[in-house]
C-alpha cells in the first residue's frame, strides 16, 4: 500500500534536478522528457550527421533514439550517467541503421557482420568526392575526412571531436576497453592527418580552411 | 626511434588523457626537439578544426514532429518489479488477511459458519462437485469442449497479435534470430486407453523429449474414458511428431499457438552483457580497493550484479528450453471397458447422457455463484469492517506522505 513506486532512490552518479526529470518522465509526462533531452538532442543529432552523412538519416536516427530512450526510461537505473546511456542508445541505433544500408547497397546476400567487413583497415580515402575541395567549406571536407574512416574509428573520433566525450565515457558508450578507444583515435588521427597531409599538397587552399590557428596550444 | 614514441603519444596528450609523468615527457620532448614540435603544431590543426565547428541545429519541424510521435506514445511500460513490490502480491496479501480475519470470526461464531456450509453445498451434497463437472464436460460433452477449444485458440492468437505488434519495431531492423515458443493442442478420440498413452511416451522419447504430465479420469457414469497428457518434444521436430500422433487416433480437435519472445530474449541477453561487463569492472576496482570500505562497498555492489547475473542467465536459460521444446498438449478419449451400455443403446442413450450432464453442469455453476452470494451477504459485517481499516490505514499513510512532500 505504498505510493512512492514512481520515486525510486536517486542514483549517486544523476544529479538531483535530471532524476526529477527522469522520474516525471517515467509517469508518462511529456513536457518532463523534452526538457531532460533538450541538451542532448543536438549533439545526438550531429553525432548522427557525421556517422550517417544525410541530415534525413541523421533527423530520423535522433528521433528513433528518443523515442527508444522514452521507451525504456523505466529500465535505466542510474548505473551510468544519463548522457552516456542516451548516447548508447543512439550508437546503436547509428549502428543498426549503418548496418542496413550497407546490407542494402553493398553485398545484400553477404551474412558477414558489418563491422568485420572493415577488420584491419582504419580508413578509405580512394572514392573522395572532388566537391569537398572546390566548395572551400571546412565542414565539407571534414565530414569528407571522417566518412573515410571504417565504422568504428568514425564513432570514436565522432565520439572525442563531436560530442566531446572523455575516453572512459567513450569507452562505456562503445562498450570497449579504455585502451582499445585511445588507439583506436590515434590511428584514426593519424589516418585523416596523413590524407590531410596528402591534400594539402594537392590543393594548397586547404591550408586557409584547416588552418594553423590555435596552435598556441591549450596543453 | 624517440621521437616516434612520442608522436604515438600525440593523440592520447591532444585530448588531455595521459597520466602525469607521460605528460611531462611529452611536454620535455616537445621543448628540445624542433621537428617533433612542428609535427605537434600540424597535429593540433585538424582537432581544432573539428573544435571550431559549430554544432549543426536540427532541423525546423523536428520538435514539432517529435512532440506530435512522443504524444502517440503510451506511457512508458516500468519493468518487471521485485517480488514484494508487485501489485498481485498485495492484492493478494490483502486478499489473504481478509480470509484471516474471516476465518477468526467463523471460528468465534460457529453457529454462522454452519449456516452458510449448508446453503452452498446442501443442494448437491458433493463439495468437490465443480471438479468433476469439469471433467464430464470434456467426455460427455464433446461438441462444448471443441467450442471452448476455439475459443482459447482464438484468444492465444490475438495475445500473439498484440505482443507482435509492440515488439515489431525492434526485431525487425535487428537482424536475429528470431525465438519463437511454437505449443499444440490436440484431442484425440482413440481405441485404446492404455497403448494410446504408451505410444504418445514412445513418441516424446523419439523426438528428444519427455512426458511432463499425464493423468486420466472416468467420467462420472463411466460410460467413457479421458485423459490428458502433455509432451515436451524438439522444436525442430514437432511437426514430425504431431503427425505422428495424428495417426493414433481420430482427431476431433487441434490448435497451434506460437509466441515470440524475440525481443524479451535479446533484451535479456544485451542486459546479461552489460551487467558482466560491470562485474569485471568492480572485479578490477576489487583488486586496487585499499581501504576496508572500498571493499565492503565493491562488494555488496558485486553482490547485487551477481544477482542480476543469475536472475538473467536462468531467465535465458528458460526461454531456450520453452524454444528449444515445443509443448503438444493432448486430450484423450475413449468409450472405457463398459462400452457395451452405449452401444447397445445407442443415440438416445447418448443424447439422454449429454442431457443430463449438460443440466447438471448448470445447476452446479448456479448453485456455486450462488454460495459465493450468501457467502459475501453474510460476511458483509466482517468486509465492511475490513475495508473500512484498510481505507483509514490508507489515507491516514497519504495524508503524512504530503505532510513529508511539504517539508
Ligand atoms: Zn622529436
Amino acid at each position: 500500500m505504498s505510493n512512492k513506486k514512481d520515486k525510486a532512490p536517486r542514483p549517486s552518479r544523476i544529479p538531483a534536478e535530471e532524476w526529477d526529470l527522469i522520474c516525471r518522465a517515467r509517469t508518462g509526462d511529456g513536457r518532463a522528457f523534452e526538457l531532460l533531452i533538450a541538451q542532448y538532442s543536438k549533439r545526438i543529432y550531429n553525432i548522427g550527421l557525421k556517422m550517417l552523412g544525410s541530415s534525413e538519416d541523421a533527423a530520423d536516427m535522433t528521433q528513433e533514439t528518443l523515442l527508444k530512450a522514452y521507451r525504456n526510461l523505466p529500465r535505466f537505473r542510474g548505473e551510468s550517467a544519463f548522457f552516456s546511456w542516451l548516447y548508447q542508445i543512439a550508437v546503436n541505433t547509428c549502428r543498426d541503421m549503418m548496418r542496413s544500408a550497407y546490407r542494402r547497397h553493398e553485398n545484400v546476400f553477404s551474412d558477414t557482420d558489418y563491422e568485420d567487413a572493415y577488420a584491419g583497415k582504419v580508413a578509405d580515402y580512394a572514392h573522395m568526392p572532388e566537391s569537398v575541395y572546390t566548395e572551400k567549406e571546412t565542414n565539407a571536407y571534414l565530414q569528407a575526412l571522417i566518412d573515410g574512416l571504417t565504422p568504428q574509428y568514425r564513432l570514436a573520433v565522432t565520439l572525442r571531436e563531436i560530442a566531446g566525450l572523455s575516453y572512459a565515457d567513450i569507452a562505456e558508450v562503445t562498450g570497449v576497453s579504455i585502451g582499445t578507444v585511445k588507439s583506436r583515435l590515434s590511428r584514426a588521427r593519424a589516418a585523416m592527418q596523413k590524407q590531410l597531409a596528402q591534400d594539402m599538397e594537392q590543393y594548397p587552399d586547404l591550408l586557409r580552411l584547416i588552418g594553423k590557428g590555435g596552435v598556441k596550444g591549450e596543453m | 626511434m624517440k621521437c616516434d614514441e612520442i608522436r604515438g603519444q600525440f593523440s592520447a596528450y591532444l585530448d588531455e588523457e595521459l597520466d602525469a609523468q607521460a605528460r611531462a615527457k611529452e611536454e620535455k620532448h616537445l621543448d628540445g626537439c624542433a621537428s617533433c614540435h612542428a609535427a605537434w603544431e600540424s597535429y593540433c590543426a585538424l582537432h581544432h578544426a573539428f573544435a571550431s565547428l559549430e554544432l549543426e541545429e536540427l532541423p525546423a519541424d523536428f520538435s514539432a514532429n517529435f512532440r506530435a510521435r512522443l504524444a502517440k506514445e503510451r506511457k512508458p511500460i516500468p519493468p518487471k518489479k521485485k517480488l514484494y513490490q508487485r501489485a498481485w502480491i498485495r492484492v493478494v496479501a490483502a486478499c489473504a488477511c481478509l480470509l484471516l480475519v474471516i476465518g477468526l470470526v467463523d471460528w468465534s461464531w460457529p453457529s454462522l459458519n454452519a449456516d452458510t456450509l449448508n446453503n452452498a453445498t446442501a443442494s448437491e451434497g458433493m463439495p468437490t462437485y465443480e471438479l468433476y463437472t469439469q471433467d464430464d464436460s470434456i467426455a460427455s460433452d464433446s461438441s462444448a469442449y471443441s467450442a471452448g477449444s476455439n475459443d482459447f485458440a482464438i484468444s492465444a492468437n490475438d495475445g500473439e497479435k498484440v505482443r507482435e505488434e509492440s515488439s515489431n519495431l525492434q526485431a525487425k531492423e535487428q537482424d536475429m534470430e528470431r525465438k519463437i515458443i511454437r505449443n499444440w493442442n490436440l484431442s484425440l478420440q482413440v481405441a485404446d486407453f492404455e497403448v494410446a498413452f504408451d505410444a504418445l511416451s514412445q513418441i516424446a522419447t523419439t523426438y528428444g523429449g519427455y512426458v511432463v504430465s499425464g493423468e486420466s479420469y472416468d467420467s462420472y457414469s463411466n460410460a467413457y474414458r479421458s485423459g490428458y497428457i502433455r509432451l515436451r518434444v524438439d522444436a525442430g521436430q514437432a511437426n514430425a511428431a504431431v503427425d505422428e500422433i495424428k495417426e493414433l487416433g481420430k482427431v476431433e480437435n487441434q490448435s497451434f499457438y506460437s509466441d515470440d519472445v524475440t525481443t524479451e530474449y535479446y533484451d535479456a541477453q544485451a542486459r546479461l552483457v552489460q551487467y558482466e561487463a560491470q562485474e569485471s569492472r568492480l572485479l578490477a576496482l576489487y583488486e586496487q580497493a585499499t581501504t576496508v570500505e572500498e571493499i565492503i562497498a565493491i562488494e555488496s555492489e558485486l553482490t547485487s550484479v551477481r544477482y542480476e547475473i543469475d536472475a538473467l542467465t536462468g531467465q535465458l536459460k528458460y526461454y531456450d528450453q520453452l524454444t528449444q521444446l515445443s509443448e503438444i498438449s493432448i486430450t484423450l478419449y475413449t468409450p472405457a471397458s463398459d462400452t457395451q451400455s452405449v452401444t447397445l443403446s445407442g443415440w438416445s442413450a447418448f443424447a439422454s447422457d449429454v442431457r443430463a450432464g449438460f443440466l447438471r453442469n448448470v445447476n452446479a455453476v448456479l448453485n456455486f455463484f450462488l454460495a459465493i452470494v450468501v457467502w459475501v451477504l453474510s460476511h458483509a459485517p466482517v468486509i465492511l469492517l475490513f475495508v473500512l481499516l484498510v481505507l483509514v490505514i490508507f489515507f491516514w499513510y497519504k495524508k503524512r506522505k504530503k505532510k513529508k512532500n511539504k517539508q
